[in-house]
């Protein structure tokens, strides 16, 4: 069953829901889960490979949000940017516990057996997929294949080294030297802004 | 770490791939450091846009997360006797506390407490929205920073001692709420801080939200000389209206 929405909330801004939250508006919080929570599965989901615990940490942002909404500064990003680096977070933490060692090795087998995994393949918009696209494309193959394995798999940039049998320092150079290109061109080709809100 | 060995760790740890002793030092870095934190976020800019795969979220996941905001409300028996009491056995209140004799306490009880919410002042009715444009970072700091010092420091209890919270008190008139273990209430429901002046006398020193885990700041003034919690609707009351479940004497 999907929440119930109140018409007037569909038209309100992320940081003014983030306000109806503070104020125990269970709607706003309803209205931000139909924004947000296909997005915030489909990473948890992602990284976990593993879609009843990734419920389960998409269960969990939303009520970190509804008791603590003042965690959410609109100054400092979008509240798409903040809920999805909190269940990057969360998702990375759990699968680095030992309780889920299981966990990954299930997730690496299913890794294996699916072919063509492919970092462009669930890009949300039609609108900037083109642009990420080519982002992508034209970073250097080392600089992406780092950052898939530490963002999409949850490795740190040790394990990444090792898996590449590359320098540590290249590694964390390369996942930086990727991100500041692929932020330059999506900046360049307007997908964001220079403070790094999403246009 | 210095400066430079962080500044490079920057697009690992906006990917949460570092250690957790490197993400401590790079978090504390960051206090300190708008460059950083600007470039961090920059780096999460691209990731959110990397992450949004578009996936539909399942059925039914909603009515689980709707069902955890709004818990029954916590038993509260066996808490404190309460404001009525309290008064009571200030003085304000005359009679005898056998529980054969409840009901008629009760009623003088209540009249007392119409005249105390008749007289109660609200000095600081903080609401959750005040909250929400307090940095926590800037609340934090304040609390670490009273810690630092020396500082007086109370524990609010219920009966049982079971259930209880701490607040300090900073040189300058602030306190802080620092934590609590209090049950996490419906949404329709706020914990509420109180102080008691004189024998009669309810002052309102905020409201704490449904779930008060995290620092929240008041002010205290001289005569003072008792806090207490109470439950109350959403969004606060000017004066008390339920039993107290914790109370200290400052």
């Amino acid at each position: 069953m999907t929440p119930r929405m109140r018409s007037d909330l569909s038209l309100a801004s992320d940081a003014n829901l983030v306000i109806a939250i503070s104020r125990w508006d269970e709607a706003a919080l309803a209205e931000i889960y139909r924004r947000h929570a296909g997005a915030i599965f489909g990473l948890a989901r992602r990284v976990l490979f593993n879609a009843q615990v990734a419920e389960e940490v998409v269960q969990e942002i939303f009520l970190r949000l509804w008791s603590a909404p003042e965690r959410f500064d609109p100054g400092r990003g979008s509240l798409r940017s903040f809920l999805l680096t909190q269940t990057h977070g969360r998702a990375v933490d759990l699968l680095r516990s030992d309780s889920a060692r299981r966990l990954r090795e299930e997730r690496e087998a299913r890794h294996r057996a699916e072919a063509g995994y492919d970092i462009d393949r669930e890009i949300w918009d039609l609108t900037v997929a083109e642009q990420l696209r080519d982002v992508l494309s034209s970073l250097p193959s080392g600089e992406r294949e780092a950052i898939e394995l530490a963002y999409f798999q949850g490795h740190t940039y040790r394990e990444v080294a090792a898996m590449l049998a590359e320098p540590e320092g290249t590694v964390k150079g390369r996942i930086r030297s990727g991100l500041k290109r692929m932020h330059g061109s999506l900046v360049a080709s307007g997908v964001v802004t220079e403070r790094g809100d999403e246009s | 770490m210095n400066e430079n060995e962080i500044e490079e760790l920057l697009g690992a740890y906006a990917l949460d791939a570092v250690d957790a002793s490197e993400r401590d030092e790079i978090e504390a870095h960051l206090l300190v450091c708008p460059r950083c934190r600007a470039e961090v976020a920059a780096h999460r800019e691209v990731a959110t846009l990397l992450a949004n795969g578009g996936a539909i979220a399942p059925e039914g996941l909603w009515n689980k997360i709707a069902s955890e905001i709004a818990p029954p409300i916590p038993d509260l028996t066996g808490a404190t006797d309460g404001l009525l009491a309290r008064l009571s056995a200030r003085g304000v209140v005359r009679g005898r506390h056998s529980r054969a004799l409840l009901a008629p306490v009760l009623a003088s009880a209540a009249a007392i407490v119409v005249i105390a919410l008749l007289s109660a002042q609200v000095f600081n009715l903080t609401s959750r929205v005040h909250a929400q444009s307090t940095n926590a970072l800037g609340m934090n700091a304040a609390v670490n920073s009273v810690l630092a010092h020396p500082h007086r420091s109370i524990l609010l209890t219920s009966s049982t001692h079971d259930v209880d919270a701490t607040v300090i008190f900073g040189s300058d008139g602030n306190a802080y709420w620092v934590s609590s273990n209090l049950a996490r209430l419906p949404v329709s429901k706020t914990y509420q801080l109180w102080a008691l002046v004189g024998n009669a006398k309810v002052v309102s020193l905020g409201v704490l939200g449904a779930n008060p885990k995290h620092p929240s700041a008041f002010r205290i003034e001289p005569q003072m000389h008792e806090l207490m919690v109470t439950i109350e609707p959403a969004g606060g009351n000017p004066g008390p209206t339920t039993r107290v479940i914790l109370s200290a004497m400052m």
